[in-house]
């Protein structure tokens, strides 16, 4: 089949159109920049994080002078200590990383955006709106729409581990969550595909290609004679699925994926995904992931849950930009992090198993290893009130703050947007389809 | 419908809603014995000095765990009304859950993991004994525990829930406006007294106090004297409010009002029509600018007006989920396969909803394949129920709650890899069997070659094309053709390499087996 044929039959499948093996010269390789997502699920609190209070209605955990702040450069945190007596197994000990230790580490290559009125107080609402921009609407994960844009025919564009994995229809998601099972799908004809000394096939290879041509002939006859929409699209998706199955064994995977004590199973998870989508990125591969790590809907005991996911949120963030340092492309990484929402204002209780509560106004983090891409590093733009931590207005050029009717509070659809035109991908068509109307803040410089 | 693969089917299906199988892998009994003693059994299920057996606690925690579905099941196979899933006075055990609650049910077979009796749970608050305020699916221990309370929620996320799962109902549409975080900061009572909260409040807190008998913190805990927050809307349904002194049974007057509202039976609908197509229901089309926007709106107003139609019938056969079914299968919705002339493109947004070409679920495609060629992928257990379950787009009911429904390369290559292993299997087992008791090849024997058996073997792959294809085809069908050249070409090369001593001549170990496991390799070659 020629390469017009392949695109007729891909048409109207509504996903972005892949080439099969034979009818493209070469795929290249995506060389970046890549895009990870970050979701603290669960609704974070700011205040223990990037946007600190004074001890009080808000704080009641560490101390905070907004006149002699705990900072690194611009970026003020949150100084909470982390004792041992967080987790129960000594050995977790190491994989929570202190606000302190994590913001000296990054500040310099980080954005923080403070204020963000999510305008919502739900879970799947909040989910949506941080991820997509929308939160109202089936429109694209951030980096399912860059994929789709930037490379739509790579098998393994757009990898969710979690999070908000919405695409708007325009691109697969992929999956991953096992070297071994990878191992088996990228040659699926290998009977051991973890033996590098094994080369047996289930069935010879001239047989298994035969049969894999026949399919797609057969598929495409099918569909050529299909007038049915939705039979026709799926069948269009099928074909376009299986073009690019030889490139799968190009992923060069990781002889073993992390493993961490029994009680850090969620943060385990999200290392796991880290190694595995940088395998993808560095294949040339992928485009885009999400990672997830929850346990922050803490309506109780905030004061010890919320400060240890936070703590091993920031592990997490540090194994991203570690592994991504370890197969050099660190410097052409963008890591948004982000929450369904805030939480706050106060605390729900007097005691000390007493949360904190769904609250509209949230943060949002960026990290880059080259921080040109971000626009510089050591930001931060917005903030909240001190008394009742309600987001403060901007000046939407110089991106001060400012307090007057002016001001411009910032949301979700300002970062989405920056965010697009940041990846260069704003006047594509699909992100005219999902379109985004509000201000252009140049907060990505 | 009287099968036992169309009750596990309704499980997955239900599942899909209630998210409860989080807890089949484990759990079930660490949710139901959050430091009370309402279930004096749970502690021998606990007991360190004394330890039940591993496969006792396995069948004890599925049993506890499967609870809302297996109501759901018990429901439909005994064709009794659908409004029982929200309004039954009962839930159903197993001899193994009805040990662990204390349960007295008279069980046809006490070794039966599968037998399901109909009883009541008991709890003794202050030396009395109170009977459970059975609202079907409501008031499951397993439903209470998915969809949690706290101090602060105060059963709104239940109530959320009640919407979404029985009235097709998504209340977070109902505040299209943004939260202004100042909003509510001039009033005490901002939920009731403030017109931007209160828009979704006096929707969602009167059903949440409905579940006022249940514990805030201890999710299934049934509160002697239940009490109520005064300065929340009052419970109740639409605007009626719900009589005070039903308040420590309320859930159960909740259930009779959302039964009979129109929206249950539609919701019902639209539950099996996705089951049975893999698509929601069509959305009132919003966007007056599209250039097919008549088109889109004629396809909703005609799946609508069916909807209904079927919702209709469903209540008037005393609610029978099967009537849904048989109704929907029926449909061009379910059956169309093609239209004979190609459509202009506002014709295709008229037909965009009908015929399905869905993606199997794995648990689906699992079903398939044992059920075409009598082997199941990966032996006793099943590859698509365990490593490749969430590859190939299935859901674990706790982290990943969504089904991924369009294929990506991944998956095509999970089906890539089960129809070499399977196939491997399957083929050399078959031959093995009686041709009497052949499920693949009852019109041909392995040593039949193309030079001189053309015909028996057209005619065994138009045997096959219905089986594993669902085609009745012609034998002079060109598909038959494109096959039988497959065969022929593959057939000759292997020749050639058996000739080459490439490939071996025997039909390998599973040839030999009778009971084959296909995650092991037969005849094999070396590249």
């Amino acid at each position: 089949m020629d390469r017009r044929s392949f695109l007729k039959i891909a048409a109207g499948t509504g996903l972005a159109v892949a080439l099969p093996r034979h009818a493209r010269a070469a795929l290249p390789p995506y060389k970046g920049p890549f895009y990870v997502m970050i979701s603290a699920r669960g609704g974070w609190d700011p205040v223990y994080l990037c946007d600190p209070k004074p001890k009080g209605t808000f704080n009641r955990h560490y101390d905070y002078d907004p006149a002699d702040p705990t900072a690194v450069g611009d970026i003020h945190y949150a100084d909470i200590p982390v004792p041992a007596n967080l987790v129960t197994d000594p050995l977790s000990l190491p994989y929570m990383m202190k606000n302190a230790d994590f913001f000296a580490k990054y500040a310099s290559k980080m954005v923080v955006i403070n204020g963000l009125n999510m305008a919502t107080n739900n879970h799947d609402r909040g989910v949506v709106t941080i991820w997509s921009g929308r939160g109202d609407g089936n429109y694209p994960n951030f980096a399912a729409l860059v994929a789709a844009t930037k490379a739509p025919e790579h098998p393994l564009a757009f990898i969710s581990g979690g999070g908000y994995s919405g695409t708007g229809n325009l691109i697969p998601v992929t999956r991953l969550n096992s070297v071994a099972s990878f191992r088996k799908l990228a040659e699926p004809n290998r009977v051991n595909p973890a033996d590098p000394n094994n080369t047996t096939t289930y069935l010879h290879q001239d047989t298994f290609d035969r049969i894999a041509a026949a399919q797609q002939e057969r598929l495409a006859a099918f569909k050529a004679k299909q007038n049915l929409p939705k039979i026709e699209a799926a069948a269009g998706q099928l074909y376009l699925a299986r073009g690019n199955l030889d490139l799968l064994s190009s992923v060069a995977l990781p002889d073993t994926l992390i493993d961490l004590p029994n009680e850090m199973g969620d943060l385990e998870r999200m290392a796991q995904q880290t190694q595995l989508a940088m395998a993808a990125f560095t294949a040339g591969l992928a485009v885009g992931v999400n990672l997830e790590i929850g346990g922050f809907d803490t309506h109780a005991n905030h004061d010890t849950v919320q400060v240890r996911q936070l703590a091993k949120l920031n592990w997490g963030i540090d194994y991203v930009m570690s592994q991504a340092a370890m197969a050099g492309i660190d410097s052409n990484l963008v890591v948004m992090v982000g929450s369904d929402f805030g939480r706050g204002k106060g605390y729900n209780g007097m005691d000390a198993g007493s949360g904190k509560d769904h609250w509209p106004v949230s943060s949002a983090m960026f990290l880059s290893g080259n921080p040109g891409l971000i626009g510089g590093g050591g930001r931060v733009i917005g903030a909240t009130t001190e008394a009742e931590q309600l987001p403060i207005g901007i000046d939407p050029d110089t991106l001060e703050l400012d307090e007057s009717e002016d001001g411009v509070v910032l949301t979700a659809p300002h970062v989405h947007l920056a965010l697009r035109q940041l990846a260069g991908v704003a006047e594509s068509p699909a992100a005219k389809k999902f379109g985004i109307i509000t201000d252009m803040l140049p907060l990505f410089g | 419908m009287t099968e036992d693969a169309f009750y596990a089917r309704l499980t997955d299906v239900f599942n899909d809603t209630f998210l409860t199988d989080m807890y089949y892998g484990g759990g079930s009994l660490n949710n139901i014995n959050a430091g009370t003693p309402d279930w004096p059994n749970v502690a021998k299920y606990f007991d360190k000095m004394n330890p039940m057996p591993d496969d006792q606690k396995q069948r004890i925690h599925r049993a506890v765990a499967r609870e809302p579905l297996d109501l759901i099941n018990y429901i439909v196979r005994n064709d009794r009304p659908f409004t029982e899933i929200l309004t039954a006075d009962y839930t159903v055990f197993t001899p193994d859950s009805a040990f662990i609650y204390g349960v007295a049910a008279r069980f046809e077979d006490p070794n039966d993991p599968t037998e399901l009796k109909p009883g009541v749970l008991k709890v003794t608050r202050n030396g009395k004994e109170m009977t459970y305020p059975h609202a079907g699916v409501l008031t499951s221990p397993m439903w209470l525990n998915r969809f949690p309370t706290t101090p602060t929620n105060r059963n709104r996320h239940r109530a959320r829930k009640v919407y979404d799962q029985f009235l097709a109902t998504d209340v977070l549409a109902l505040a299209s406006q943004a939260i202004d975080p100042d909003a509510g900061a001039a009033f005490a009572n901002p939920t009731r007294d403030d017109a931007t909260c209160a828009q979704c409040h006096i929707t969602i807190d009167p059903i949440a106090g409905a579940f006022q008998m249940f514990d805030k913190n201890n999710q299934e805990f049934l509160l002697e004297k239940p009490t109520w927050y005064p300065e929340m809307f009052a419970p109740g349904y639409q605007f009626e409010l719900m009589p005070t002194d039903q308040s420590a049974t309320g859930v159960q007057w909740l259930a009779q009002k959302v039964a009979n509202d129109p929206r249950f039976s539609l919701s019902a609908t639209y539950k099996m029509y996705q089951a049975l197509t893999g698509e929601e229901p069509a959305r009132y089309p919003t966007n007056a600018a599209a250039p097919d926007y008549m088109q889109q709106l004629a396809a909703w107003e005609t799946q609508d007006t069916f909807m209904r139609a079927v919702a209709a019938e469903f209540v008037a056969d005393d609610h029978n989920l099967k009537t849904i079914i048989v109704k929907l299968i029926l449909s061009p919705y379910y059956r169309g396969v093609n239209v004979a002339n190609e459509p202009s493109e506002e014709h295709k947004a008229e037909l965009a909803h009908v015929g399905t070409g869905r993606l199997s679920t794995p648990e689906l495609l699992a079903k398939k394949v044992m059920a075409t060629t009598g082997v199941r992928w990966g032996g006793t257990g099943d590859l698509l129920n365990g490593e490749y379950k969430l590859l190939y787009g299935g859901i674990d009911s706790n982290a990943i709650t969504q089904r991924l429904t369009s294929i990506n390369q991944l998956m095509a290559s999970v089906a890539q890899r089960m129809a070499v292993e399977v196939s491997c299997s399957a083929t050399a087992f078959d031959f093995t069997k009686p041709v009497e008791e052949r499920l693949l090849f009852p019109l041909v024997e392995a040593t039949d070659s193309p030079d001189f058996q053309e015909s028996k073997i057209k005619a065994n792959i138009q045997h096959l094309h219905l089986r594993m294809l669902g085609e009745d085809l012609a034998i002079d069908d060109p598909e038959i053709e494109r096959t039988y050249d497959l065969y022929r070409e593959t057939w000759l090369a292997g020749a050639q390499n058996i000739a080459d001593t490439i490939e071996g001549k025997g039909s390998g170990r599973a040839g030999r087996r009778r009971t084959p496991t296909p995650a092991r390799p037969c005849p094999t070659s070396r590249s």
